[in-house]
Formats: structure tokens, sequence, C-alpha cells
């Protein structure tokens, strides 16, 4: 298609969903209203590690207001669940493995009858030893947290010869790195609503991010046949990986189940903080080696990845980290090991960008590191290590194509160079010092090497209105706009002209999860082709009709019409007649599987990801070494998107993701049984925010919707390692744990001998 | 004057005149979302530290999970539903559509609230104060760079250029 | 099991507030702003109260200036302190805690006597009320008393108010012979967050730099907010510059008594009261402007 056709595209389309939440309508799950509906509350352990060798719910269950209370033994089907691995019980059955395993369901008509019910279920736990270090899980003789053993997953991934490559480095740098547990902290707490359809559906509302998926798990949780379940997405708000588990749908399902009446359960903050998965808090070691040119010649990493209690998402998180340890970067020789551990921490999952963002701090310090020894500047020598087309990666996958780092790396360096000529070296008010340092990063698009297939329908009634049907979660971050626009530059209809309906499980297929930055690319793709199925009808009878060639026509506000001849038109609806009247079908199946190869178990060779985005942030710091305040001023963030489908929603993705990396950076850490809430945990507000220069690269990718990639989750990846790298910068120290937070940034200030006064150097008796 | 379980309270909310008998702990988040079925309120933490749920009291952006339901009592409150100009979004709410500032909108109608208290208060807020005002609001997706440009906008829409 | 149930009362004025608090038993729960009373009330601090709302009070309203005095009603919000031109003349660090305080949101409903009695370590209003030796006046049916804030607070939520008394109002001498007001405030982030240590000072410097009276308050760094007389009279005399303060480090260590808890450890208090002194060397900042930054 020529470009200059393109309409619906690279154009900032409002967002379909705005004007409802704008208006407060009761859109959210937490908001429905039922008919006299049950109160679900579930009884969580107290015990990070025990055997339950009794549960007594007789006198609760004889508490005021109490319809039923559930244990694992009321569970009809399969009572584990788990996207990748299933090890996670619904109710436990027989041992808790973190402290906020759910032990109990109970079902009551108000929720201070639940409250009270939960009260009096007595639980007698027989403690087990507790693990929290995953290192001391590995041990041969640590007691088993799961009956499979300790170690759930290995990624390894080998290529070259690395030690024979560090033999012949210039320079060498070994560091290890740590990151903390996160909380996603979206603004929803998790919830659910359900009733009983007249022919015996269990519908359930979810906040969610992939209804598909939770429709198969409740129906293996139930034991029932698939059609018997229907999964809604309501408004989700926000989910950042946490709302791909299961969390309230499966106790939904099950009270519906037995019960019958209509049910919700939403859950407090602080239920939502205990129950729900956190971000894998990860120890990457890491040794990186460069010839006396810069250039990297060599990696090695272990990469310690504590998923606690259960897998949710850890393997991905694992073999994702592996991936992307190199970076951007053309590294011949590797030698890295990712190992995912149960511990009885909290359970970790699925956190925008899924071990990435972990793995970025650790390769970018890594960058910094060894441009200061090699006396190079840190752009240039993420410059002249960058990937480009033709490049391999770790996994022996030549990139082809829509390799934008490079653009990304110069669409920084103006900015770079004017900072660091004038503001880095501008005298800092008294106290402070300024630092600048740069983040860069790669983002595989979808799950890495396997398939994950999207598929979506376009149907056109015969009035020729458009219906899109997508089984895509949209969690704030846009996909129905994206995709109608799409649906709309195929059809020449305006995106608003176009009815969705978005993540119902009885009208919509399978489009995987809204996760792994897949959405844009992989949906987006789907709906295209669907779309391109529909208007290739369309265009084969108007052709007979016009006696036109196919390939001259064109589809465009309710006409399709000769491009050569603009005279030559027919209305839409006079072909959808016309096809009806044939007995054609107007509703198209489209589909999109991204190409990958699975990595080999070995040697983590393989494709794993059909495309990647790239980016570079550059953070501007200020760093008061009397307190160790650390005030971003500014982070220029340039991100090869592929295209920007709808700017605004990519640069409001940018922006966001700032903020998350600034969370991430320098305050966030969930402490497994300290932190409880929103009052100890902080994440950035609005005073908080630096000034932002969101610049979008587009380096088309072939495979794309009009050469569109993803942004999700790479906006948030490059800033916290920028903010590192500005940090150290400023104080000549680095940090090398993450969050940044107060006190470890005036630890660096004390060690950088920059703390004033004649007490600096020792701490106080 | 007795201590009572139940207390009788009346107010106006969103310019409607109510009055009803409230529990002597229940918040205001409970009577709005709950007894008089405004859903555009949302609970986010229940503790005063997210803003999901600020309204507006008087003309003051409060936290309504933090005051009680008794506190009602001859205020004048005002809810995301109220923002409505006949059936059409107000020209904040239309800043808000057309600037990006909603993603999940979860956050939405508390900082609509915040930011409708700040524009009655100071017509013509520069950055500091929009920044101020919805500092205690928090928002996970939109960073809320767009967020306070929205404000911005609208304020130059509802009262023209800053002075 | 039955729980027993919170009952609300709200007086019309103080007269009959306090015949009411006379005639209740201690599990009475006063509450002016209800911010901190809510969230005790959704942990189950308290339950089953008997919860008397002051914010119907018309006596404990308003923000008195004298020619020496400021008097601000107990149930005056931390907004209206923070947007006060009396206080802003008379007390300008408290206005500057008050500003910082919380969110907007909680600023609007919380009052500083409710900060005040909550007794907090971390309360933000607390240092710049001491270093301006702030009298708290009590009333109750039979009798009203003084009593300086050192001596109403008593260490962590331990206030001397005693059954039947009502914190009526705070009464400061005003500031204006200081040449410096200066309330800092680390937190974890720049608004919604609790004071990790916070500092008060009130410095009045000759015309060539000699401090001739200072009063410095911390909180965050003991169970209650720290002067030290022998760090203030240490300080008195000498110049204000980083070789004086510097001095003055291992007073300042023997004053506080800081502890590790969620927000920061011990060894970050101790080193940060010290940082916050020698920030009182500087201007307060104003931040880069974009131009700066580019």
């Amino acid at each position: 298609m020529n470009m200059k056709e393109i309409k619906k595209i690279g154009r900032n389309w409002l967002r379909r969903d705005a004007a409802e939440k704008l208006r407060g309508n009761p859109v959210f799950c937490a908001d429905l209203t039922l008919e006299n509906p049950l109160t679900l509350k579930v009884l969580r352990s107290t015990h990070a590690h025990a055997r339950i060798k009794r549960i007594d719910v007789d006198r609760a269950s004889r508490t005021q207001g109490i319809a039923r209370i559930f244990t694992a033994a009321d569970i009809p089907g399969k009572n584990l669940a788990g996207i990748i691995n299933k090890d996670h019980p619904l109710l436990v059955p027989d041992k808790v493995r973190h402290v906020g395993d759910a032990i109990a369901l109970v079902a009551a008509e108000t929720e201070t009858a639940a409250e009270r019910a939960l009260q009096a279920i007595q639980v007698t736990y027989e403690d087990l030893p507790v693990i929290r270090d995953p290192e001391e899980a590995l041990k041969e003789d640590a007691p088993r947290i799961h009956e499979t053993g300790n170690l759930l997953f290995t990624r390894k991934i080998k290529r070259g010869e690395v030690e024979r490559a560090f033999d012949d480095c210039a320079v060498v740098v070994e560091k290890t790195y740590r990151t903390s547990f996160l909380e996603h902290a979206y603004l929803e707490p998790d919830a659910g609503a359900g009733y009983v359809a007249a022919d015996g559906t269990l519908v359930i509302y979810a906040s969610t991010q992939n209804p598909h998926y939770d429709h198969g798990e409740v129906a293996s949780l139930l034991g029932v046949a698939h059609e018997k379940v229907r999964i809604i997405q309501a408004a989700t708000g926000g989910g950042f990986g946490s709302k791909l588990d299961l969390n309230t749908q499966g106790f939904i399902g099950l009270a519906l189940y037995y019960l019958g009446r209509p049910v919700r359960y939403v859950y407090s903050r602080e239920e939502s903080f205990l129950a729900t998965a956190k971000r894998h808090p990860l120890t990457i070691t890491i040794k990186t080696g460069t010839d006396s040119q810069g250039r990297l010649m060599a990696m090695r990493a272990r990469i310690l990845c504590d998923t606690g209690a259960y897998g949710s998402y850890g393997i991905a998180v694992a073999s994702r980290a592996a991936v992307h340890a190199t970076g951007p970067y053309e590294v011949p020789n590797v030698d890295i090991e990712a190992l995912c551990v149960y511990t009885n921490n909290p359970f970790a999952g699925a956190m925008r960008g899924f071990g990435a963002p972990q793995a970025a701090f650790a390769f970018e310090s890594q960058m910094d590191l060894l441009a200061g020894e090699l006396g190079i500047s840190p752009l240039e020598m993420r410059r002249q290590n960058a990937l480009r087309e033709g490049s391999f990666t770790g996994t022996g996958q030549k990139l082809t194509a829509s390799v934008g780092i490079r653009d990304c790396l110069n669409a920084v360096k103006p900015f770079y160079e004017r900072v660091m000529e004038k503001w880095r070296h501008d005298p800092a008010p008294t106290f402070k010092k300024r630092g600048v340092g740069l983040g860069a990063m790669w983002y595989g698009i979808g799950n890495t090497g396997l398939q994950n297939p999207s598929t979506a329908q376009i149907e056109m009634d015969p009035e020729g209105s458009v219906t899109l049907y997508t089984g895509c979660a949209d969690i704030g971050q846009g996909s129905t706009t994206v995709l109608s626009q799409i649906a709309g530059e195929m059809l020449g209809l305006s995106p608003g002209a176009i009815r969705a309906v978005v993540a119902d499980t009885k009208y919509t297929t399978d489009a995987g999860a809204t996760s792994a930055s897949r959405q844009t690319y992989i949906s987006g793709n789907a709906v295209k082709d669907a779309a391109g199925k529909l208007v290739e009808i369309l265009l084969t009878e108007a052709s007979n009709l016009l006696k036109r060639p196919k390939e001259s026509l064109i589809v465009d506000s309710g006409l399709i019409r000769d491009k050569n001849d603009p005279e030559k038109t027919v209305p839409v609806t006079d072909i959808v007649r016309r096809a009806h009247e044939k007995g054609l079908s107007l509703k198209c199946q489209g589909s999109f599987d991204p190409v990958t190869e699975p990595l080999d178990p070995e040697t983590g060779q393989g494709v794993p990801y059909a495309t990647y985005a790239f980016a570079c942030h550059l953070a501007q710091v200020t760093v008061d070494v009397l307190t160790g305040e650390v005030e971003v001023n500014r982070i220029v963030a340039a991100h090869d998107v592929g295209k920007a489908i709808n700017p605004a929603g990519v640069i409001g993705q940018i922006y966001g993701g700032v903020a998350m990396g600034i969370g991430f950076g320098l305050m966030e850490r969930y402490v497994p049984g300290r932190t409880v809430s929103l009052n100890d945990y902080d994440i950035p507000t609005c005073k908080d925010m630096p000034d932002i220069v969101p610049i979008v690269v587009e380096s088309a990718e072939p495979t794309g919707p009009y050469g569109a990639k993803g942004v999700g989750e790479p906006a948030l990846i490059p800033t916290a390692p920028a903010v590192l790298n500005a940090i150290s910068d400023a104080l000549g120290e680095r940090i090398y744990t993450l969050p940044a937070n107060l006190e470890r940034v005036l630890e660096a200030a004390v060690a950088a001998g920059v703390f004033p006064g004649s007490h600096g150097v020792k701490q106080p008796a | 004057m007795e201590p009572c379980r139940q207390v009788p309270v009346a107010f106006t909310i969103n310019g409607r005149a109510v009055s009803l008998e409230v529990a002597a702990d229940e918040t205001a988040l409970h009577v709005i979302r709950d007894r008089l079925l405004l859903k555009g309120t949302k609970e986010g933490c229940g503790i005063g530290e997210c803003g999901a749920c600020t309204i507006v009291v008087d003309g003051k952006a409060v936290n309504a999970c933090l005051m009680l339901a008794a506190q009602l009592q001859g205020r004048n409150i005002m809810t995301v539903e109220g923002l409505i100009e006949k059936h059409e979004l107000s020209v904040l709410q239309k800043a808000f559509l057309e600037d990006h500032a909603v993603q999940c909108g979860f956050c939405t109608p508390g900082m609509l609230m915040s930011s409708c208290a700040l524009l009655k208060d100071k017509p013509r807020p520069d950055k500091g104060d929009i920044v101020d005002a919805i500092s205690g609001n928090l928002c996970r997706c939109t960073g809320y760079q767009q967020v306070v440009g929205a404000i911005q906008d609208a304020a130059r829409r509802l009262f023209g250029e800053k002075a | 099991m039955m729980r027993p149930k919170a009952t609300y009362v709200r007086p019309g004025t103080l007269t009959e507030a306090v015949d009411l608090l006379q005639d209740l038993d201690d599990r009475c729960k006063l509450l002016a702003g209800g911010t901190d009373v809510a969230t005790e009330l959704r942990s189950g601090a308290i339950r089953g109260r008997c919860l008397v709302d002051l914010s119907a009070l018309p006596e404990l309203k308003g923000i008195h200036e004298a020619e020496e005095e400021l008097v601000i009603g107990s149930g005056v919000t931390l907004s209206e302190i923070a947007s006060s031109a009396g206080v802003a003349r008379g007390a300008p660090a408290l206005a500057k805690a008050a500003a910082v305080f919380g969110s907007r949101q909680i600023r609007n409903m919380a009052t500083i006597g409710g900060n005040i009695c909550r007794a907090s370590p971390a309360g933000d209003t607390l240092p710049p009320l001491y270093v301006q030796d702030a009298e708290l006046e009590l009333t109750s049916s039979s009798k009203t008393r003084r009593v300086s804030i050192r001596d109403f607070i008593q260490g962590p939520g331990r206030i001397d108010l005693k059954a039947g008394e009502i914190l009526k109002c705070i009464r400061l001498k005003k500031a204006a012979d200081f040449t410096m007001h200066r309330f800092d405030k680390i937190g974890n982030r720049k608004a919604l967050a609790v004071s990790i240590v916070n500092l008060a000072g009130l410095v009045a410097l000759s015309p060539d730099g000699i401090i001739q009276r200072i009063r410095l308050a911390w909180g965050s760094v003991a169970p209650t907010v720290v002067r030290s007389s022998r760090v203030e009279a240490f300080l008195t005399g000498k110049p204000l510059r980083m070789e004086t303060l510097d001095q003055a480090y291992p007073l300042v260590q023997d004053a506080i008594s800081p502890i590790d808890d969620a927000r920061a450890s011990a060894a970050y208090r101790r080193r940060v009261a010290v940082g916050l002194l020698f920030r009182l060397t500087t201007q307060q900042e104003s931040p880069d402007s974009i131009m700066d930054i580019a």
C-alpha cells in the first residue's frame, strides 16, 4: 500500500474507553451491580512454610450470614493452576508455602459476616523450615518447597569460546547486581464478580490481562466443559503483569459452581499486596570483557531468580533475563545461566519486562564500568557495540531488519553532547552533584521461543457496519484503539465507527496474553489479516460489478472506488448486499503467530523472538550529598517502536514507563512480611517526575502491522539503568543494589568522600 | 446530645439533597459508593495514600476514605458524576480525553476532582500549582505528564491564557 | 461474640464538648480532621469507641495574630496554616512544614491539633512548634491550663492530655527576630511521604554572619522531637560556616537516639541529622528551570 493513502495509522486517536471512565461510569468489577450478591473472602496463611494438620470450619460455618465455606476438598476439578507450570493450588490442600497462601474461601451475605467467619476458622499448622534465600534453597539438604525440588528451571545460553575470549580481553569487569521484590501497584486492586446465566453458564467478570487463559483455568479447576464458563474482562485498572495470574477468578468460579448466586470479590489493597505476584528479585553476577578498542568480546553471567512459593511466570522471567543479558550489543562469546528457584517468599510472576529490567541494570552498569576502564565515553562505548542488521545475538539469531538501537543512540546523542558540554560541568548548587547517565535496552516482542498466536475476527453487517472481535484485553494501554485503527485503515473507516467486542470469551477467540509487549505486533497483525480478507471479498465483488481490476480499487469511507478514476465508485453497502445474496460470509478470521525457534535446552541457541524493540534513555540527575536525595531533572527517552500506530499512546507508554523506572531505580522495594499497603510502598508521585523528552524512532519491522513492534515494557527498562549511571557519574561511586534509595545513595556519597565535613569517612559511633 | 451508633446526616451531593442514617464508623466513601451507588469514586487503598477516592467537599479536595460519613453533615459534596454538564463532558473532562490523560482510568475520577478543586481555587494555575494539587493522586500508567497537560489545557480553555 | 459497636457524637460548642467528655469514660476517641481515626478504624486499631467529633467547634477554629503572639486553633487545617499570612509572618517554618505535609487532600482535612495529639516521632508540624516553644492551651469542664509542647508530648503516641480535656489552641511567640526560618524534610519521595528525618531551624545572624541565637529541632531521630541546648549553646556566637557546624557533629550525635525502622536505618538518620544542619549554610533551594537543564 502506498504510504500516502494511510490515514488512520500514525495519527493520534482518542482512546475509545476514555469517555465512560471520565464520566465515572461503573465499568470496573467493583462497580458492577449484582442482584443480591454474596461477598467472598479468603483465609490466608499466616505461616510461611507449614503443613496444615487441620482446618476447622465448623464454628465459622455456623456464624450468621455464611452461605458456605470452601476448602481444597471442595474443588471439583484439578486444584492446580499456573500459566507455564501448574504448581499453584487455588486452595492449598495440605501445605502452605508462603504467608498469604489461600486456605479457605468464605461466601457470606455481607463483608462483616465474611470477616467474622474468617476469624472463626481454626487452622492447625505444623511449621516447616522457612527458606527465604534462593542460594539456600539450592543447597542439596534444603527442605523441598515443592516435591519436584527447589530448582524450577534453568536457562543456559552458550555461544563461542568464553574462557579463551576472556584470556584475550584487554579489560574485564566482574560485578554482582541485586534487585528487590516489587509490587505492581496498579491503581485498581484485583476484583471479580459473577453470576450463573439462565443456561447454567458461569459468567465471570474479571480484572484481567488474559481472559482466555482464565477461561481454561477456571474450567479445569471446576472440571467442567469450556462452554460452561464465560469470562468477560471488565475494565481493568492496570495490570503490569500481575493480572496475568488467576487472582479472584477461580474463587468466583468455585462459589458460582456450588451456590449459583451472584458473587463478588474485591481485594482490599492489603490483600492485593499480600496475595498477588511480585517482581522477581534477581542476583546477577556478570563478567564482561572487551578488547583494547572497547569491543565486547565475552560475557559470562549467572542469574538467580527468586520466584518465591510458586512458578507463575518465573520460567519466562529467567529465560528472558538470560536472553537479554547481553544488552543490545554484539557479544560473540557468551556463557549465561539463569536459575529460577522456589523459596517461601511471596510468589513472583510477570512484571513489566519479565527480568529484562533487572538484566538491563546489570549490563548497562557494566557498559559504563568498561567505558570508564577504557577511557571512552559511555555513548561511544554503546554506539560501537550496538547491534545492527546482520548482527548475531547471544542465541545465534541473525538480525535482518528493524534494528533501531543505533537510531536511538543517535537520537539521544545531541542531547548527551549538549548536557555534557554545559549542564554537567556548570557549578551545581552547594552540596549537590550533577550526573549524566545513559541506559540502553533491547526487548524481544512476544513469548520467548514459543508459539504465541493471536486471532481476531472482522464482521461486516448488511448495513456495512463493521465489528471487530478480539480477545485482546485492554488494560489501559490502549490496544482496543490501536486495533480499531488498524481495522479502520484497512477498511477505510474511522476507527471510532468500528464496533469493538473485546475480551469476552463467548464472542471472541484467543488473542493470547496482554503481556510481553505483544498485542500491537501480534494481535495487530491478526486484525490486519482478518480485515484484509474482508477487503479481498469486497474488492472481488466490486471488481466484478465495476469491471475494473481489483488492484486499482480501494475501500474508503463507505465507498469502493477506482484509484485512477474517482468517478467510478460503488457504495460498500451495495457490495455487502450482493455478497449476502450470494451467501458469502462477511465475517473473516485473522491470525498471526510470530516466527520463532525454540531455544536449545543446553546451548540456548535459537530464535526466541521474531522482532525486537530498542531504546536508549539519557538521565540527568542532581544528587544531594547531605541526604542522598536524587532529583531526576530530565529523561530523554528514544524508543524504536517500528511504527507508532497511535503516537499519543506510544508517548503515554513512555511517560508511564519512565515513572515506573524511576520507582524501580530509586524508591520501590517490597519487603516480605513487612510491606503491607501503599503507606509503606512508595511509588512516584507527580512531584517526583522529571521533565521527559520522548523521541519516537521508527525503524519499520517488515513483519509488523504497518511496521509496528511494541513499547509497553521497553518504556520502563532503560530508565533505572540511566538513572543509576547518572548517580554514579555524579558521585564517582557506583550502587550495585536496587533501589538506590536515600540510604544507599548517601552511603555511596560517604564512600566517595563527598559527604562534607570531617566526619564523612567514618560511621558515627 | 448523646453518642449514637446510627447518625442522621443531611448533605447535598452533586446538587441533590440527601438525608440518611449512617453508622458511626462508616466512611464517606462507603456511603457514596455503596449507599448512594455513585461508583465513579474509587477505592484504591482505603488509607489516604492513593487519591482514587478524592471528592470535593465545600470546594476542597479530600480523601473520601479518610472522612467519616457522619462528617458529611451539612456539607456540599461533589463527585465525578457531578462534573457532567447537560449530559456532556465538562471542559475539564474533554481536556483529559483530548490530551490522552486517561489510560486505565482508575485514578481518573480522583484526578478530575483534585483538578476541579484546584481550578475553582486558582483559575490560572502554574505548573507547580498543578503538580502540587495532584501529587496526592497516584497514577501508575501515565507518568502524570499528559494529566498535567490536560489540566493546563482546561485552565486555558476555561479562563484564558495565564496572566 | 458481639463486638462493641462504635458510636459517634458531634458537639456544637466547646462547652458542650467538655461537658460531654466529663460524662464519657475513657473509651472515647477525639477526632478533629478524622484522617488518623479513619485509618485506625480500618486497621482495627480502634473499635467500639465513642468517636467525639470536634470538627464543628467554632472555638477551635481560626488563626489570631497579636503583636507578639500567634494563636492557632487546634482545629485549623494544615492547608489553612500553609496559606495563612499570619503564620507566614509569625512562624514561617511551621508554614513550610504544613505545606509539605502528606498530600493536598490530607492537608485539607488534617488539623494541627490532630498532628500534635498523634505525637508521632515523625510528625511534621512538631519541630517548628518546638523551636518556637509553643504553648498548648488545654481546656476541660473544670479548668484551663497551659503546657509547653515539650512537656505535653511524652513519647510516641503518648501525650499529657487528661481525661475530659481538649486541646484548644496553640500559642506561639512570633519568631520575627530571627533571620532564617527553615524546615527541611527528608522522605522517600516528594509528596505523600513520611519524614525519615526533619529539621526545623531558626537562626538570628549578625550582619557579619555570626550566630546570635539559634534554635534547632529534629524530628524522627528519637522517640520525641529533639532540641539540644548543648548544640544551640555551642553554636551561639560562632560564625554560620561549615567548620562550625562540623564541630557540632558529636554533640548532635549525643543528642539524638534514632532507631532502625522500615524507612531507614539509625545510621542514616544520624548522618542526615547533621546533613540537614550543614544545609543551613546554603540558601533555600530553588529547583533548576527547564532552560537550565537543557
